[in-house]
């Protein structure tokens, strides 16, 4: 199957910078609502976004192809993530709830287009962090579950399970919102 | 917020300034290195040369530890699984990485993760406590960090399974942030010997003793992340599933090749099992047209066990 990521960043490899345009248009604005899963700041999570590239591009890690160029950018985005919150916890800094709902909404509204998906997408924000993520992953991303499991390096069975728990309690936030959505 | 365009020249300015200042850094490094070389080498050689295994806490490199592996063989095995080997280069950069922890010179990879509400929740599987886990592993980590005691992708404590053999299976326990527990069970497959079957559902999973469930997937449902589909494996009788485990016990250790065998994990017919155990993990097990079972992260290495016992199972996963 193409995967129209790893075309990209082989040309980049081979000097194409234009290659890199093409990775930052495709996968930017889901990196970063993934990430703002995580640190809950949207300019921290572009910024987390941009660091993600420039990993990619600096240390020119070899992409083996046995999971999509998308899961690998990702798991990179993800340990960033994961590197600034031990970072801020060490540093008594915890990351703020922003006010920077202009950016946030032009985000949702480039990248989920729909309505609805951001309706859903608002309703995410009020769960859990592990929720957000895994929601996030399978739904919006429609990663399957082994994809899911392997950036969020758990098993796919936790990973059903914690989609499970997930479900259940962004139905119910919907279901306070007056939302009914069965396909949730 | 960046346009793609202003984030694009971003990242391409930065890409510019951090070479610049590695090739400086290189340049500086290039004098110490060669010193720093020449003593890793009469390190490493002095260390062969008396016969000390590599696999001691401690250990130089990683791929010392398979050359230690075959040194200690005066048993012989049908097969050894592969090694875990890093990538020449200036750093251990792997995509698909998975969670590890070094342990006494060998990576326990992830298993199954055991997830608590409460702390404490899980405490039953806990043994003895051995160290804390640094968290330190990365798709970037070097060499050298590779070598570390208690390196690991994930950060915690750091605890023997009871009822498994330590050097199998540990793991690591970590708080959640909402304030429950998680227990990443890790495996060491890393250059083990096998014979037959009993070697590794025997003796380190325990299978005949423990199984308390079975429960099969067609390969559609579990390509497709359809856990919920898990059923009872029809018309499958207690004896039967007693004969097929007595089988898988016996059955020779093969190690096939993507070579010689293409398209085999494409397989269309395929089955899995998930054998719940008493102490509650579960173990997947996936079966293959021939009379191949394999276990996760085994790769190319399967017990073969043909003939009407495993048909039967197979076919009732479907």
């Amino acid at each position: 199957m193409d995967d129209p990521g790893q075309a990209s960043y082989r040309r980049f490899l081979e000097g194409d910078e234009s290659a890199l345009y093409e990775l930052v248009e495709r996968y930017n604005d889901g990196l970063v609502l993934y990430l703002c899963g995580f640190v809950n700041s949207l300019s921290v999570a572009d910024e987390l976004a941009e660091d993600a590239f420039v990993k990619l591009c600096l240390k020119r890690p070899r992409h083996r192809g046995l999971s999509s160029f998308k899961t690998w950018l990702y798991a990179i985005g993800r340990n960033l993530a994961i590197d600034y919150l031990r970072r801020a916890a060490r540093e008594k800094h915890v990351p703020l709830h922003e006010a920077s709902l202009a950016g946030s909404e032009l985000l949702e509204s480039r990248y989920l287009r729909e309505e609805r998906k951001i309706q859903v997408h608002r309703a995410m924000g009020r769960l859990k962090p592990e929720y957000r993520q895994t929601l996030w992953l399978l739904y919006f991303e429609e990663m399957s579950g082994k994809e899911a499991a392997k950036i969020m390096r758990r098993s796919v069975h936790a990973v059903e399970a914690l989609a499970y728990r997930a479900r259940r309690a962004l139905r119910e936030e919907l279901h306070r919102e007056g939302i009914t959505d069965e396909d949730i | 917020m960046k346009t793609y365009e202003e984030k694009t020249q971003s990242v391409i300015d930065r890409l510019r300034t951090e070479r610049r200042k590695r090739s400086r850094r290189r340049r500086t490094a290039a004098a110490c290195l060669s010193c720093l070389c020449i003593a890793a080498a009469a390190a490493l050689s002095a260390r062969y040369d008396s016969g000390v295994p590599a696999d001691t806490p401690g250990g130089s490199d990683v791929s010392a530890w398979s050359a230690a592996d075959s040194q200690s063989g005066a048993e012989t095995y049908a097969v050894v699984t592969d090694s875990i080997v890093l990538p020449e280069g200036e750093s251990a950069v792997m995509a698909d990485m998975i969670g590890c922890l070094v342990y006494q010179g060998k990576v326990y990879t992830q298993g199954q993760a055991i997830t608590g509400a409460e702390p404490g929740e899980n405490s039953s599987f806990l043994g003895e406590y051995l160290g804390e886990a640094k968290g330190s592993l990365s798709e970037w980590s070097s060499q050298e960090e590779w070598t570390t005691e208690f390196a690991s992708t994930y950060s915690g404590s750091v605890y023997t399974v009871s009822g498994y053999d330590p050097s199998f299976r540990l793991c690591i326990r970590q708080e959640t942030a909402e304030g429950g527990e998680m227990l990443q069970l890790l495996e060491n497959l890393d250059g083990i010997g096998l014979n037959t079957g009993a070697d590794l559902f025997g003796n380190r999973l325990h299978l005949r003793e423990g199984t308390t469930c079975v429960l099969g997937l067609s390969h559609q449902d579990w390509n497709d992340g359809r856990y919920d589909r898990l059923r009872a494996l029809d018309g499958l009788s207690a004896e039967q599933w007693k004969t097929f485990l007595d089988a898988l016990f016996d059955a020779p250790f093969v190690k096939l090749s993507g070579e010689e065998h293409p398209g085999f994990y494409q397989a269309e017919t395929q089955g899995h099992l998930f054998l719940t155990q008493t102490d509650g993990t579960t173990v997947e097990l996936r079966l293959f047209e021939g009379g191949y079972v394999g276990y996760p992260k085994m790769s190319w290495i399967f017990a073969q066990m043909p003939g009407e016992t495993f048909d039967a199972v197979f076919a009732a996963c479907q």
